[in-house]
């Protein structure tokens, strides 16, 4: 969404809609895979995430009642990478990930987040847009305090957290 | 379930083998002898005969000598018998080679052009030596050739009407017009004329038959029409000696049945595009030979897991390797049964005659299609390539199911566990029954699994589809009685046949086993076809004797066995089978 | 062409099958099946009417994940499964994926032959120059100084394979490549390659984050080619002459004629085909 102006509120709810199901469908991904990667504790807290995550859709989808929302293609989406998580070379997942990495994962997705909304309020020239924009951004950034606050009680991990002793499987 | 008992047939003609006429025609380079051989063929046919034809000839690709080895009698023929009653040849360059193959004995006609030097290793083998001339008579008929001259020879010989000829002849030249049929038909006149010279020998003269409709047909056409009729429409293939007829007859035939063949890049693509045709539920088929089928294995391992049908004749010839392609062997028995890894049970069935490979094809696609799984069909070279004469084959049609399903299902599992061990299998375009066929080991539902549990059901549901389902007759043919038998399977069953014909006109009973199904293999039904008897000899065309070692593994055999096991390249005789048998009676 | 769908009828989501992939946390290959999920939501797919048809690796367990149907056929051979369902089955959407082992070495007569055969089809390669199935092999594509496996100590030192040229040569009709690193541009390319008839190939970077961590880098190092496709090779060809195996895009759209021979029935009876035996 950075760089293109967004006028109109059914534009801006359609991203924001396809932006947050994707968030639900990749916190959704991890927490299979940590499941699938023996990581019970990364699971849980992606669980958690795609739940949280949900909500906050649906309540973007109540907004979106009564109107008809564009499709966006997703090659138009154009935002910041922070929030494709699951694109290697970032911020990804890692199967022996720590809670501490998992809610720093997920601090960075909600930063861009906030970032990405506040950029749109300062393009647009549509007051309702702006409005829309600045409340997502708030309330993109309170979550990501709440998840600050949250892995405070977790302990950084040391160097080396990511050390396996054991070599890779050999499968097929 | 045991109803073979009941397939025993008294046979037919007790008066031994049929009587018939063998003929040689040998030339070289351009000499014309396979076309006018053929020609002979077409003819005896259309004066009601049956009869069979064989090629054999040099390596080389043109040019070479060559040998059209054919067979005329009132009474179906399914082998040579290896002794000629005539032989004629055009030229006589590098005829020795065909020693071995075309044996003599004194009451045989040997015919040569005029000045022709017989080669001392077939005048030795005795036969009444007859010139002809051949050239000089085609060099006064304008567009005349020594090859109609030989074939006019013959016909009178051998007391064929000429009108049967020249019916074949028109039919054969129409597109080279009057003036070509002319030329052929005076020559084939100028050697009727010459041959009514040579004195009249009785025992040479087949009497014409009833006119009923008799096929001309290889092997290898045989089992391309016993494919269509089996319902395949999707064929991709490699080509390679002696299978490629199979293809070139099915390219066009079965671009008239909607189907299409396709010529793959090597066998590894072409069991591929089979395994991909019939997963989108169209019967596949391959032909090939012995290296291709080698490449071929590990993807039908891949069809055998994944359950899809797919069917792959293989069309043997000489090996190991490249071995000798334009010759007969039934050494592939092996990879056959036991080429695939894992524990992979599958079809593997082999005609036992020309007009068989229809049959036996149309069958095994039949049961690749039911049971979803790999079959093997085992035709080989003298089978495939050599022209017969035959009764139209009997129209048989199979109720294949496969539980086959094309529109949406509850609760549909591929692979799911069941009785009969076939589960349903559907068809992409189907809503709501997608799945991905695997070759890993899987759940019933697809998902890749390398649970034990998961293993030993899918190994016993894969093995209990074959070992459960009905053969019936099919599994093989079983004629005579008597304590001594014959087991034998593919193209050694027509020298075998014939043998034990021999002996029962000589008032011996040899009971004839001829297994067209040979995996999965079938004990109860081979125990009772073999009650009563004492003495069996198996006979195979292969060093290794492989199918000896086979029936050892597999089967209980509580008689007294031996191995007549004869490699490539010559054809098994009946005398050979005969004489084998004769020496153990006495034993 | 990749005009947007006014309204897709099926989420990406609901293209996936809920059988959990085994990949590693990270891996590339999860944004390929998202970026296949996404074009085929676009396009409007009925899953039952996409086959995907795959060989073995790592890249090749994607069939089970996809709601579509699926053929996860033995180690180089997808191809050809996939040609043979294509060629009996006009009226399926075919795709095939595999990894750079399977499609440019055990299976690369089949590459070259599918290119030359023009089925249409599109032909995906995930790409992470490394046998990830294996425990991280070199593959062809491999650089020859790459010295972390075993079995090729100090590198292959052989020159690695070059799928897009070797693509245009063999005469693919459509040639591109995308990356893992941004799935929704992957989506817009495979979205083109599945609309263009005859053999598409789509060169898709996808790091293997166990056995090549370094390409997690190839993020920073894609961009768009800055040029538009063209359908003359002689151009293309020219391109990949300075192509540094990042410019991401559609390279060349040929015109050739897909490969389809017409399934029609032209006789009436079975015995019609008999006639040629009858003496
Ligand atoms: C005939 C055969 N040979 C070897 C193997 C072992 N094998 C499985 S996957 C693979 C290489 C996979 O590499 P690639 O295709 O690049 O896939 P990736 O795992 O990297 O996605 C090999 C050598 C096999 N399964 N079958
Ligand atoms: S080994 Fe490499 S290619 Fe395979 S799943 Fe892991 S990251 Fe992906
Ligand atoms: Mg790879």
């Amino acid at each position: 969404m950075t760089g293109s102006q967004i006028d109109s509120k059914v534009e801006l709810l359609a991203r924001t809609l396809a932006m947050l199901s994707e968030m639900v469908e990749r916190y959704d991904l991890f927490a299979d895979q940590m499941e699938v990667m023996n990581n019970p504790e990364a699971a849980e807290l992606f669980r958690w995430l795609e739940k949280k995550q949900n909500s906050r859709t649906r309540v973007v989808q109540e907004l979106s009642e009564g109107l008809t929302l564009p499709h966006i293609p997703p090659w138009d989406y154009n935002w910041d990478d922070a929030i494709n998580t699951e694109v290697p070379g970032h911020s990804s997942a890692h199967y022996m990930m720590t809670p501490y990495h998992t809610l720093t994962l997920a601090m960075d997705v909600e930063q861009s987040a906030a970032d990405l909304f506040r950029q749109i309020e300062q393009g647009s020239t549509v007051a309702e847009v702006q409005k829309l924009a600045r409340s997502f951004a708030r309330e993109a950034s309170e979550f990501r305090d709440y998840l600050k606050q949250k892995r405070a009680a977790h302990p950084v991990p040391e160097a080396g957290w990511d050390e396996d002793e054991d070599p890779p499987l050999l499968l097929e | 379930m045991n109803n073979s008992a009941s397939t025993e047939t008294a046979k037919g003609s007790s008066t031994g083998a049929p009587r018939s006429l063998s003929i040689a025609m040998l030339g070289s380079g351009g000499s014309g002898v396979m076309t006018a051989g053929q020609q002979l063929l077409d003819a005896a046919g259309q004066a009601g005969w049956y009869g069979m034809m064989t090629r054999s000839s040099g390596p080389q690709i043109r040019g070479g000598e060559a040998a059209a080895l054919l067979r005329l009698s009132p009474q179906p023929v399914e082998t040579h018998k290896g002794r000629f009653d005539i032989l004629l040849a055009i030229d006589w360059l590098n005829a020795d080679r065909f020693v071995g193959e075309i044996i003599l004995d004194s009451n045989s006609i040997v015919i040569g052009d005029v000045g022709g030097q017989v080669p001392d290793a077939i005048s030795n083998m005795g036969g009444r030596y007859v010139e002809l001339p051949l050239s000089e008579l085609a060099k006064g008929i304008t567009g005349g050739r020594p090859n109609m001259v030989a074939l006019g020879a013959l016909a009178q010989l051998i007391n064929l009407p000429v009108d049967a000829l020249e019916k074949v002849l028109t039919k054969s030249l129409s597109k080279k017009g009057e003036a070509a049929i002319e030329a052929s038909m005076s020559g084939v006149r100028a050697g009727i004329e010459q041959a009514s010279a040579i004195p009249d020998i009785p025992e040479f003269r087949i009497e014409a038959n009833s006119q009923v409709e008799r096929w001309s047909i290889t092997g290898n056409e045989a089992a391309g029409l016993g494919a269509i009729r089996g319902g395949v429409r999707f064929v991709a293939a490699y080509p390679i000696t002696p299978g490629t007829e199979i293809l070139e007859w099915l390219a066009p035939n079965l671009k008239k049945v909607g189907g299409v063949l396709v010529q793959a890049e090597d066998e590894l693509a072409s069991i591929n595009q089979l395994i991909g045709g019939s997963f989108g539920g169209t019967p596949s088929l391959t032909a090939t030979s012995g290296p291709g089928l080698a490449l071929m294995i590990e993807s039908i391992g891949l069809a055998v897991a994944s359950e899809t049908p797919v069917v792959v004749v293989d069309v043997m010839r000489g090996g190991p390797s490249t071995g000798i392609p334009t010759k007969s062997e039934q050494s592939d028995l092996n990879i056959a049964l036991y080429g695939l890894h894992g524990d992979a049970p599958h079809i593997v069935v082999a005609p036992m005659s020309i007009g068989d490979c229809l049959f036996t094809t149309q069958w095994a696609t039949h049961l690749a299609e039911t049971l979803q799984t790999a079959s093997i069909v085992l035709s080989d070279q003298s089978l495939g390539q050599t022209r017969a004469l035959i009764d139209r084959p009997a129209d048989i049609a199979f109720v294949s199911g496969g539980r086959k399903i094309t529109s949406k299902a509850e609760d549909f599992r591929r692979y799911v566990v069941n009785e009969s061990g076939v589960s349903p299998m559907s068809i992409p375009g189907t809503p709501g029954c997608q799945y991905t066929a695997d070759g890993l080991e899987h759940s019933p539902t697809g998902t890749p699994s390398s649970r034990a549990e998961d293993h030993i059901q899918q190994l016993n549901k894969r093995k209990r589809k074959l070992d459960q389902f009905d053969y019936g007759d099919h599994w093989a043919k079983i004629e005579g009685k008597g304590d001594m038998a014959v087991l034998t399977w593919g193209s050694s069953t027509g020298p075998v046949s014939e043998a034990i014909d021999m002996l029962a006109a000589e008032g011996h009973k040899v009971r004839l086993i001829s297994m067209r199904l040979l995996s999965p293999t079938q004990p109860e039904r081979l125990a009772a076809a073999l009650a009563g008897v004492q003495r069996t000899l198996v006979v195979e065309q292969c060093h290794g004797a492989q199918f000896y070692h086979y029936l050892r593994a597999h089967y209980d055999l509580p008689c007294e066995l031996r191995s007549m096991a004869v490699p490539g390249p010559l054809m098994i005789r009946p005398d050979d089978v005969y004489s084998e048998l004769k020496a153990w009676e006495n034993d | 062409m990749e005009t947007a769908n006014p309204c897709p009828s099926l989420k990406p989501n609901e293209y996936k099958s809920g059988t959990k992939p085994v990949w590693c946390p990270g891996c590339g290959d999860y944004s390929v099946l998202l970026a296949i999920t996404k074009a085929m939501s676009e396009m409007n797919l009925e899953p039952e009417n996409v086959a995907l048809v795959s060989g073995i690796g790592c890249s090749s367990r994607l069939p089970a994940y996809l709601n579509v149907y699926g053929f996860h056929a033995v180690h180089g051979r997808a191809l050809p499964v996939a040609t043979g369902l294509k060629v009996s089955r006009p009226d399926l959407t075919v795709l095939a994926a595999g990894g750079d082992g399977d499609g440019f070495s055990i299976g690369g007569n089949h590459f070259m032959h599918a290119c030359r055969r023009n089925v249409d089809m599109t032909y995906i390669v995930m790409d992470n120059q490394v046998y990830g199935m294996t425990k991280g092999q070199a593959s062809p594509t491999t650089d020859p100084d790459w010295d972390k496996s075993k079995l090729t100590p100090g590198g292959t030192k052989i020159n690695p394979y070059y799928p897009l040229v070797i693509a245009l040569a063999s005469g693919a009709n459509f040639i591109a490549r995308a990356s893992s690193t941004d799935p929704n541009g992957a989506a817009k390319v495979l979205v083109d390659a599945i609309r263009h008839p005859g053999f598409s190939f789509v060169h898709m970077l996808s790091p293997c984050v166990t056995f090549r961590p370094e390409q997690k880098d190839w993020k920073k190092m894609v961009r768009a080619a800055p040029v538009e496709p063209t359908k003359d090779p002689a151009v293309a060809a020219k391109r990949l002459m300075t192509d540094d195996n990042f410019f991401l895009g559609t390279l060349y759209k040929g015109d050739r004629a897909a490969y389809q021979p017409e399934l029609k029935t032209t006789v009436e009876h079975l015995s019609d085909l008999e006639q040629g035996f009858v003496l």
